[in-house]
């Protein structure tokens, strides 16, 4: 990633040449929207927490472009399926399409800046045509896939790898924790279906589905407010030692043989964020410096979503684990955070005044009234 | 997602057509020098401006680079670094938008430079006299993790209360027995108002007290620039009896074996080295053992 020998424009140039393959030939090709707006679509799966990139794109549609409704819209379809199975992935199985370690210049196995558009300048194109006509492939050209299976359709995109060698990478935080630098905290290892279960509470492999699922503008908004503070809770400072975006195989145990079966690739992208936080030990007496280790997980290549779910699930799981006195901040509370990033839930609430409040509101303008009269007659 | 991304066209030495010199218009350009003028003459002062939206996202360098852009001047040399490092990526794109809307002339000496935006770091050289040093911050309140509204922040500033960054400072000390902040330690500057010198490590803070050159923050997403004048008191916040520390490492850099400069560790396989994060001072530094290597072998007296 680094060298002088390397011409910058070059490196950003075939960055950006990397994220148009990428995007052009990625999660929505199934769909006329997936081409032409691919992040949106791989914005909506994400939201939904279903991997159904000719869906996604048919909800778009439906929902005129609505990401949140597209979103419900999906949700809602997935709430009739039975679940059938479920499967445990590490993310050292994921095909790396990009690695990036902000922490350390050159991590063992390397950097790969892959597809990104993170170095382009910001600077719109005022040419009639941003994308020419071969970029994408013509609206309606796919093949309509099996849609009875609710998960795994993706497709691998080998090409967007640049040809950039394909090895287990250690990640780089495990130096840290045999170095016992990372504090102790649960390994979210259980698959918790958050759907069908009454509550999650306190329990991190949930609440790291929920953040995966969580309204992006909201968990973006919060990792925001963690690293701005409350006034209350001392420093946070965040660090995002790696960031990995590429193909995970999905594998599930077949129902009769018990075997595992592959049943497709799914595009995601996750990262770890160690924050530094110096607090105390559960005793309550002893400092303890120790990072905490968050995780950030997303279907498809939405690097902000998995870079601030993140930086959440590290408030919560060291909040969780040293309650500090008094009320929590937002961005440090698990319940918060459950309620405040699931879009579904706030746009319809917020969007629910719209409904007729002329009992509620006579009953509020009754007591209006009354203290009015009464003031008066005092 | 663009066929023809707009930095492939940086590499001619003209400006982009259709935008101007410096690529702001000239009247931000004087707003932005006046917030500045202010900042200068009330050394530590947070100072208010409407932050322009640059073809860098906010929080990436919008605001170094809108105080680059203002005050620069065609004969000014320019070095822009990110973590001490001319090559780091950030780096790259930021000085690719400065050269390419003013062909302005760059550097990677430190010595050699006129105006130097940083990221992280304020470089091992000495700068010039006439340098100004633009520094890239994030967070511009030190009272921010306190008092998280910039309103009644303000009012502390201007009462100068700064009991509460005073008392971390001695709850630090009481509890842990030394500082717990990392970098971005707070500073009093020439007696006065408190200032954050941006994410620096604790080992630069010395660099900024009574320094012969220009220091100019600024905070793009936070719409506001402070500054240090030359020649100004910079003093970290600690108690006469507890001496300020900075970083240690445990070795010399691995590749040029100074030990006078902040050293960033690298994994290595299973173990980790200490090199230099500012690379063209160590690069210099390798070179000219070399060139003395081969002075020596060539029979001429040492410099």
């Amino acid at each position: 990633m680094s060298g002088s020998s390397v011409d910058p424009q070059d490196v950003f140039g075939r960055a950006a040449q990397l994220a148009a393959r990428r995007y052009s030939n990625g999660a929505g090709k199934t769909h006329a929207l997936g081409q032409l707006v691919p992040i949106l679509i791989d914005q909506v799966m994400a939201e939904a927490g279903v991997v159904e990139p000719q869906l996604a794109g048919q909800a778009m549609e439906q929902a005129y472009g609505d990401i949140v409704r597209a979103a419900s819209l999906l949700r809602s379809w997935v709430s009739t399926l039975p679940r059938l199975g479920q499967s445990v992935a590490d993310w050292s199985e994921i095909d790396i399409e990009r690695r990036i370690t902000p922490a350390y210049t050159r991590p063992p196995g390397g950097q790969y800046l892959g597809a990104s558009l993170d170095f382009q300048p910001r600077l719109l194109n005022l040419s009639p045509r941003v994308r020419q006509p071969g970029d994408r492939h013509t609206a309606s050209a796919t093949g309509d896939q099996s849609q009875s299976d609710s998960q795994g359709q993706h497709e691998s995109e080998p090409d967007v790898h640049d040809g950039e060698p394909r090895f287990e990478l250690q990640r780089v935080t495990r130096g840290l924790e045999e170095a016992g630098l990372i504090y102790p905290t649960t390994a979210p290892t259980k698959a918790t279906d958050r759907t069908r279960v009454t509550s999650t509470a306190g329990d991190r492999g949930a609440f790291l589905q929920f953040l995966a699922q969580a309204e992006t503008g909201a968990l973006t908004a919060l990792a925001y407010a963690a690293t701005w503070g409350d006034g209350t809770n001392g420093q946070a400072d965040p660090t995002l030692m790696e960031l990995r975006a590429g193909h995970l195989p999905i594998s599930v145990r077949h129902p009769r043989t018990g075997k595992p079966v592959h049943v497709g690739n799914i595009t995601i992208t996750a990262c770890e964020v160690v924050l530094f936080r110096v607090g105390h030990d559960e005793s309550g007496e002893h400092v303890d410096s120790r990072f905490t280790l968050g995780i950030g997980v997303t279907v498809g290549v939405l690097e902000k979503r998995a870079i601030a779910a993140g930086i959440l699930d590290a408030c919560v799981t060291r909040t969780r684990a040293t309650p500090p006195p008094g009320p929590l901040a937002p961005y440090n509370s698990e319940e918060w955070l459950l309620a405040m990033c699931d879009g579904f839930g706030t746009t319809g609430l917020v969007e629910h005044f719209k409904l007729p409040h002329h009992v509620t509101f006579t009953a509020d303008l009754e007591r209006v009234t009354t203290f009015k009269t009464s003031e008066s007659a005092v | 997602m663009n066929d023809h991304p707009p930095n492939q066209e940086a590499a001619s030495n003209e400006p982009r057509i259709g935008y101007q010199w410096a690529y702001l218009d000239e009247p931000s350009k004087r707003e932005i020098r006046r917030a500045l003028l202010r900042a200068v003459c009330i050394p530590g002062h947070i100072v208010p401006f409407s932050a322009r939206d640059m073809p860098v996202a906010r929080g990436w360098g919008s605001g170094g680079l809108q105080i680059t852009l203002s005050v620069m001047t065609p004969d000014d040399v320019i070095k822009v670094i990110d973590q001490g490092d001319d090559d780091s990526m950030n780096a790259r794109t930021l000085r690719g938008l400065i050269t390419e809307s003013t062909s302005i002339e760059t550097t990677t000496d430190a010595r050699a430079a006129t105006l130097i935006q940083t990221r992280h770091r304020v470089p091992e050289d000495r700068l010039a006299e006439d340098a100004a040093l633009v520094v890239q911050v994030p967070i511009s309140d030190p009272l921010r993790w306190f008092e998280p509204r910039p309103t009644v922040a303000r009012r502390m500033h201007a009462e100068r209360n700064y009991a509460a960054a005073w008392l971390t400072v001695y709850e630090d000390h009481s509890r842990v027995g030394s500082t717990t902040q990392a970098a971005a330690y707070p500073c009093e500057v020439e007696g006065g108002y408190v200032i954050t010198p941006s994410p620096i490590p604790r080992f630069d803070v010395p660099g900024l007290d009574n320094a012969p050159f220009l220091t100019l923050f600024g905070a793009g997403r936070e719409c506001v620039v402070y500054a240090i004048p030359p020649y100004t008191r910079v003093k970290p916040l600690t108690f006469t009896d507890r001496a300020f520390a900075i970083e240690t490492f445990p070795a010399p850099c691995h590749l040029c074996g100074a030990e006078d400069s902040f050293l960033t560790e690298q994994m290595v396989g299973n173990t980790t080295e200490f090199v230099c994060s500012d690379t063209a001072r160590c690069a210099r530094t390798r070179a000219a053992k070399t060139s003395d290597l081969v002075a020596l072998a060539e029979g001429s007296d040492l410099p």
